[in-house]
């Protein structure tokens, strides 16, 4: 009994949210949608932070339910990263849908239940508990990519999303089942001390069965090659929802992929399955920053780039040391603010009652809104890396942890993909200040959409004056996994 | 013939030679066979079954429960997932008017 | 296997080869066949064959509970959806002929490589001892041999994983929440009851006497 007072004790954020999830959708049920949730929606991710940060244990390790969830200062960190970032998407997702005239309010409830799933994801400890916390995440994910019935490509998006993630669920499954049979366990603790000092051709199978895993990891982190799905699903999808994937899902899938790749309980670097993890990051930042070159469409253009930036959040991890996790801990961090920001600017994107869509519709938008331009001119050359934009300290970090740990290939060509990433952010503020012909945005800029450009502006540009901070954070909580 | 006919007398091996064959056909069928959505939808729970046999043959094998138990949050997540498929089809289809792949096209590439 | 004391071994084996051979037959035919009705009354023969190898493999629980769940709710919802969706036959592509080349030789270097990871599970037996003493995995033994398979379930799910159990919960909630928000549609005109506010009409409304003239006719929208 103790044992699972306990459990519910180390979840409570998560129990909390759900709960909250629970009591919205009756009361908007029961309400038939008249009731406006979103204050409720935000209040309870507000709380759900408060109970996080108060009963976060940053020292050791606490595992729950019988091994089922752990809570260290990986999972603290991720969860506390995934509760800013919903915030922040339930924040954007507002004016948008109102003005498009879509709201429902399911929508809350949908949400914080996928938070859920990732919560669980972050904390999971056993494969059984990553296999539901994803689905739970991803099931939702899916309805809100086709949360635009009347919209074709929102419709479109989701029979996309949903075959493809499916499909690597399934795959992601098959190889959970390998290594429950190779191994006879699901636990990960008990996973990584059976392997410890096995051969490689002893456990073939559990190869097969981790190589699996990582690939269906690998498509939810939108990780080349599976990343197909990412361009038409970020297009299609309503623009606050791409912005719900751009900002969260990416942070749980790469922080499970950590946990299992790296410290005391590493499991897939322990059988050389790290060296897929390397193809992985390579491909991503390379195809990121490449193809991202052709692209005309906005919400395309933003896919390629979160493409490329799981390459270099994947660098991290792949350097295999407590200083590549703790930077790509830092790296996911500055990501999901400049996201937000540009997104921000993106959501305010109208003219003539129409959101903007195309890149070449932004010509000589400076000489109309110069501030907005300029934020945007900012948040597009931090994600290139460009100093002494906070962009820059975080690819940084990653660059020296992977240089420090002998992947030179790797350094070497997420440098060089940055280059290719900010010249063409060039030719896109160029085309922003220089040309002309754009017509004016209509209405002033929503008070949520200013506020948040605001803020990740002050931040992104502002980092550098106190970087210490948030980097001791984070090494803070890499080291949970490095006892 | 029958005698030290290993090969007849079903082991672990036959079974997990049974879920080899039907995750590939489920991954075949999505990749090259695609004539509508629905037989995309289909291949998946192909796929599903494909890992149920899998698990329960494991887990009859080592003896332990634990494989079982997964096998009944799978059935839970499979029917879960069939009912947000066909959802999110019916949605293509009202829009769409159909349910051919070649009709999945309105986004570039 | 010698799992449970097998008292005819050779009708087992026969079962097997039954039973695997079907299954593998319908699935292909759910890729293959030409009407999507056709592919899940395969599905449906899928599923049916594999409940079958789940009881060779004493898991009668989980038989049925596939039978119940996927037969009986995910494979009729496939039905309704199909008859519902005005689907036209459509013969073979020329597209699945030009790509049945390498998609058959991928599917057969899968395979090639998932049966040969089959085969090597007797060079690896040593690992399931290792973990297998440890406290999460849960032997038969452990739960009592000659409890039935739902018992064992029971036993194990309700214990050690509340918490998944709970979780996928929250899973089918979502697929409702989901299936509600995409396909339900309010249409216009449709007269329903409200309760509430029937029960809570105060007694002078109820009763409304019109007092028509004669030969006047009454008035319906009072």
């Amino acid at each position: 009994m103790s044992e699972t007072l306990r459990g519910l004790y180390l979840l409570q954020p998560t129990l909390f949210i759900a709960g909250a999830a629970m009591l919205l959708l009756v009361v908007g049920a029961f309400s038939n949608g008249k009731r406006d949730l979103r204050l409720p929606a935000l209040m309870t991710l507000l709380v759900a932070f408060l109970l996080q940060i108060l009963s976060a244990e940053f020292s050791t390790p606490v595992t729950g339910f019988g091994g089922l969830i752990i809570r260290d200062g990986l999972s603290d960190y991720g969860a506390a990263l995934l509760l800013v970032g919903l915030f922040v998407s339930l924040l954007l997702a507002d004016p948008w849908f109102r003005r498009e005239g879509i709201l429902r309010f399911e929508w809350y409830p949908l949400v914080l239940l996928s938070g859920v799933g990732m919560l669980l994801l972050v904390s999971a400890h056993n494969f059984m508990t990553l296999y539901i916390g994803l689905e739970l995440q991803s099931l939702a994910l899916y309805v809100l990519a086709t949360f635009h019935i009347r919209d074709l490509s929102s419709a479109e998006s989701g029979v996309k999303y949903f075959i493809l993630g499916s499909l690597a669920s399934g795959i992601l499954l098959f190889g959970i089942s390998l290594v429950y049979g190779f191994s006879g366990t699901l636990d990960f603790s008990v996973l990584a001390h059976a392997i410890e000092g096995q051969e490689q051709s002893a456990v073939s199978g559990l190869i097969v069965g981790l190589t699996l895993v990582v690939i269906g990891l690998g498509f939810k982190l939108s990780a080349v090659p599976f990343h197909m799905w990412t361009p038409d699903v970020y297009e299609g999808a309503p623009t606050p929802v791409t912005a719900l994937f751009a900002i969260v899902p990416k942070v749980a899938a790469v922080i499970i992929l950590a946990r299992l790749m790296l410290g005391e309980g590493a499991i897939i670097s322990a059988l050389g399955v790290d060296r897929v993890l390397w193809a992985l990051s390579f491909l991503s930042m390379l195809w990121g920053a490449l193809a991202a070159l052709g692209q005309t469409q906005i919400k395309r253009l933003l896919a390629y780039s979160a493409i490329g930036n799981a390459g270099y959040a994947l660098m991290g991890i792949v350097a295999g040391t407590e200083d590549g996790l703790a930077a790509m801990l830092v790296y996911m961090t500055i990501y999901l603010v400049t996201t937000a920001g540009v997104f921000a600017v993106v959501l305010s994107l109208r003219s003539d009652g129409q959101a903007i869509e195309r890149l070449e519709d932004l010509k000589g938008f400076a000489q109309h809104h110069p501030l907005v331009a300029v934020l945007l001119g900012i948040f597009l050359f931090s994600l290139a890396g460009i100093p002494p934009l906070a962009g820059f300290f975080g690819k940084f970090y990653v660059f020296r942890a992977a240089l420090e740990s002998g992947e030179v290939i790797l350094a070497i060509t997420g440098a060089l993909t940055s280059v290719v990433a900010a010249f063409y952010y060039l030719r896109l503020i160029r085309l922003m200040c220089f040309d002309s012909g754009s017509v004016p945005q209509e209405r002033p800029i929503p008070a949520e959409y200013a506020g948040i450009m605001a803020v990740s502006g002050v931040l992104v540009l502002l980092f550098l004056l106190a970087p210490s901070a948030p980097v001791a954070f984070a090494q803070s909580a890499a080291a949970s996994l490095f006892p | 013939m029958f005698e030290n006919a290993h090969w007849f007398f079903p082991s672990l091996t036959h079974y997990l030679v049974v879920a080899a064959l039907l995750f590939t056909l489920g991954a075949f069928g999505l990749f090259v066979g695609r004539k509508n959505i629905i037989v995309l939808l289909m291949a998946i729970e192909l796929i599903l079954l494909a890992v149920n046999i899998n698990l329960v043959a494991f887990s009859a094998a080592l003896e332990d429960a634990v494989g079982q138990v997964l096998v009944m949050f799978i059935l839970t997540v499979a029917a879960a997932e069939a009912a947000i498929g066909l959802a999110i089809l019916v949605v293509f289809f009202r829009l769409r008017g159909s349910i051919e792949v070649q009709d999945v096209d309105s986004l570039k590439g | 296997m010698e799992l449970f004391a097998n008292p005819a071994p050779i009708l087992t084996a026969l079962a097997f080869w039954v039973l695997s051979g079907v299954l593998v037959g319908s699935a292909l035919a759910v890729v293959l066949a030409r009407a999507p009705v056709h592919s899940v009354l395969f599905l449906i023969l899928c599923f049916f064959n594999a409940a079958g190898l789940f009881l060779l493999l004493g898991a009668e629980f989980l038989a049925m509970i596939l039978v119940v769940v996927y037969v009986g709710a995910v494979a009729v919802l496939f039905l309704f959806v199909v008859m519902m969706l005005d689907m036209e036959l459509v013969a073979l592509r020329e597209g699945f002929l030009r790509h049945l080349p390498l998609g058959a030789l991928l599917a057969l270097v899968l395979l090639a490589e998932l049966i040969l990871t089959a085969i090597g599970w007797h060079a690896a037996q040593d690992l399931r001892f290792v973990s297998a003493t440890v406290a999460t995995a849960v032997p038969f033994a452990e739960v009592g041999a000659e409890v039935s398979n739902i018992k064992m379930l029971g036993a194990v799910l309700y214990d050690d994983y509340f918490l998944l159990f709970q979780a996928s919960g929250l899973v089918l909630l979502v697929a409702m929440i989901g299936a509600i928000v995409l396909t339900h549609r309010t249409r216009p005109g449709v007269r329903r009851q409200e309760i509430a506010e029937q029960v809570l009409r105060p007694a002078e409304a109820r009763i409304h006497a019109n007092n028509p003239p004669i030969g006047g006719g009454v008035d319906w929208d009072v």
